[in-house]
């Protein structure tokens, strides 16, 4: 039964595509309305139960954050990342100007510490609806948000609001445009308009960066660690160093963690990033994760650089059989790519006849694994199943080929 | 080391979650905006949720009931077969939905928890506020309807 059902299933071809930046912008939302709702009535939380409402059964009313709980300043990166120049191997595409004032744009408010996850005026960008081209640059449209955590009295709550006003989704509105322009081989910041304090106006006039050819990759360009009184809570905001769309492969990214005292404490994650698959994935990528409790984090900086390194491998692969034909395929996949992470991978299951003709063909997704028990033990191996279905196939063998995404 | 990341657990579970709701409701824009919607919500709470038994069937069910509600507002019932929206599946597939979405909203909650979500009976009865011999009646029900079905359209 369940491999009927998930035969069904995968055979539907969804023409949605993952949205993490939207799912981390609204959950940040949540948090705050939760933390209100839980205040104001702990009654209507148990009424709405027992109307049952199962989504609400396990609403968690502990705060992520104790009220009293220590909470000194949130930390920004210690070093911002820089323009890459490409190594042998890596894919280089070339960047519309438009997509490299963006980039710059962002990368020079975070660099001058503007845009920081848990700033009290934090500059986000809007997703470049608000990008024209003037005379004197390209103009950058920037919504100033309030990210900075607030006490509701039960705990700390998380999410940034528009600080001069938001959309009916809950978008802040666009009120700050960075314009920046290219002079000779280097990106400038050339005027700053609209909701930006004077003080900051100068951190961000004139600051420049060389203006290279960049292997497409991700960059995090501004993160942030929000002690907490179980765990530090880690942000990571990212932007798309490279066209849309794409041809070159995702990116391998690597945390490193600082003390108090900015001392390197050592690598504290890795993690594989596909490369955009809509136009909007391109700005505004967000993570975010909890280092250990006793960790003592306090801020952290993210490096990627264009993942060149090996995927997924076919290891084995064998056939069941019903009465001589093949009622279903399963093969093995092992991750010969770096320790630490893993990618995504889509597979051709194929079955072939005596001639090698395909006589029956499905893809099947082989997802990333992301359990700290799952990336134990490398190289890191995956079992997949494939069901045929209700009739079995006359085949002669099977044959299962894979590409990491 | 890093402890669970929400980001992996996404990526990771996103394509299943979908295609569950999808298969529960019959109608991809809700299933999406739910999905979307439910993993927001683990978002929000995630310190809690990423140590439950399944956090992808906490995702799933809770998507669910979010499609449920969506039906509830707009005042139609939930599309018993809409139906793939993409051309290709074959005869037979579009059968096992049909029959899946033509079951009961609890059994066809526990079909899709167990068997698309991959939670364990004792999960399934977690998420469903329900006993375990309830949740595996309900699928022993939702089998042999699902069975039933399938033999009399192949028949």
């Amino acid at each position: 039964m369940r491999e009927e059902l998930l035969a069904a299933v995968e055979s539907e071809r969804t023409t949605k595509s993952p949205d993490l930046s939207w799912v981390v912008r609204r959950g940040r939302r949540i948090r705050v309305l939760r933390r209100a709702a839980v205040a104001a009535s702990a009654l209507l939380l148990a009424g709405t139960v027992t109307a049952g409402a199962v989504a609400l059964r396990v609403e968690d009313p502990a705060p992520d954050v104790a009220p009293g709980d220590a909470t000194p300043a949130p930390q920004a990166s210690p070093r911002p990342p820089r323009p890459q120049r490409p190594r042998p191997g890596e894919v280089v595409e070339a960047m519309s100007e438009r997509e490299q004032a963006e980039v710059f744009a962002i990368r020079a408010l975070a660099a001058t510490g503007l845009t920081q996850p848990f700033r009290a005026r934090s500059y986000l960008f809007t997703g470049g609806d608000d990008t024209t081209q003037t005379a004197d640059g390209w103009r950058v449209g920037f919504s100033a948000g309030d990210c900075a955590p607030r006490d509701t009295g039960e705990g700390m709550s998380f999410g940034c609001r528009g600080i001069s006003g938001e959309d009916r989704a809950g978008n802040g509105l666009t009120d700050t445009y960075v314009v920046v322009a290219r002079e000779a081989k280097r990106w400038r910041v050339v005027a700053v308009e609209g909701n930006m304090p004077d003080e900051e106006r100068e951190r961000l006039a004139g600051y420049s960066l060389p203006a290279i050819p960049e292997p497409p990759h991700w960059e995090f360009t501004a993160t942030g660690v929000w002690p907490g009184s179980d765990a530090p809570y880690i942000e990571m905001w990212g932007v798309w160093v490279g066209p849309y769309p794409t041809a070159a492969p995702g990116s391998a990214c690597v945390v490193h963690a600082f003390d108090s005292r900015g001392k390197s404490m050592g690598v504290l994650q890795r993690f594989y990033e596909e490369a955009p698959n809509r136009e909007f994935e391109r700005a505004g990528g967000a993570r975010g994760s909890q280092a250990e409790s006793s960790s003592g984090v306090a801020a952290v900086t993210v490096r990627c650089r264009q993942y060149t390194g090996r995927g997924w491998k076919v290891d084995s692969v064998a056939s069941t059989l019903h009465r001589g034909r093949v009622s279903g395929v399963a093969f093995d996949v092992v991750w010969r790519g770096d320790e630490g992470f893993t990618a995504r991978a889509r597979c051709r299951v194929r079955l072939l006849d005596r001639k090698d003709r395909t006589v029956w063909q499905r893809w099947v997704k082989v997802d990333q694994l992301w359990r700290p028990s799952e990336l134990d033990d490398y190289p890191y191996t995956v079992r997949e199943r494939v069901d045929i279905g209700r009739r079995p196939v006359a085949a002669e063998r099977a044959d299962v080929v894979c590409e990491t995404i | 080391m890093a402890g669970d990341d929400f980001s992996g657990f996404y990526s990771s579970s996103f394509d299943r979650v979908l295609r569950a709701v999808w298969a529960f409701c019959g109608d991809e824009d809700v299933a999406y905006d739910s999905v979307q919607e439910a993993f927001a919500r683990a978002y929000g709470r995630w310190a809690r949720v990423r140590g439950a038994r399944s956090p992808q069937g906490w995702v799933t069910r809770t998507a669910m009931n979010l499609t449920r509600r969506h039906f509830r507002r707009a005042t139609s019932p939930l599309p018993p077969d809409a139906g793939p929206s993409a051309p290709g599946p074959t005869t037979e597939r579009v059968d096992v939905l049909a029959a899946l979405r033509s079951l009961p909203r609890r059994q066809r909650q526990a079909v899709v928890l167990h068997y698309l979500a991959d939670c364990p009976v004792a999960t399934v009865a977690d998420l469903m506020g329900l006993s375990e011999g309830t949740v595996k009646a309900h699928l022993h029900r939702a089998r042999g309807v699902l069975y039933e079905l399938l033999e009399v359209r192949h028949a």
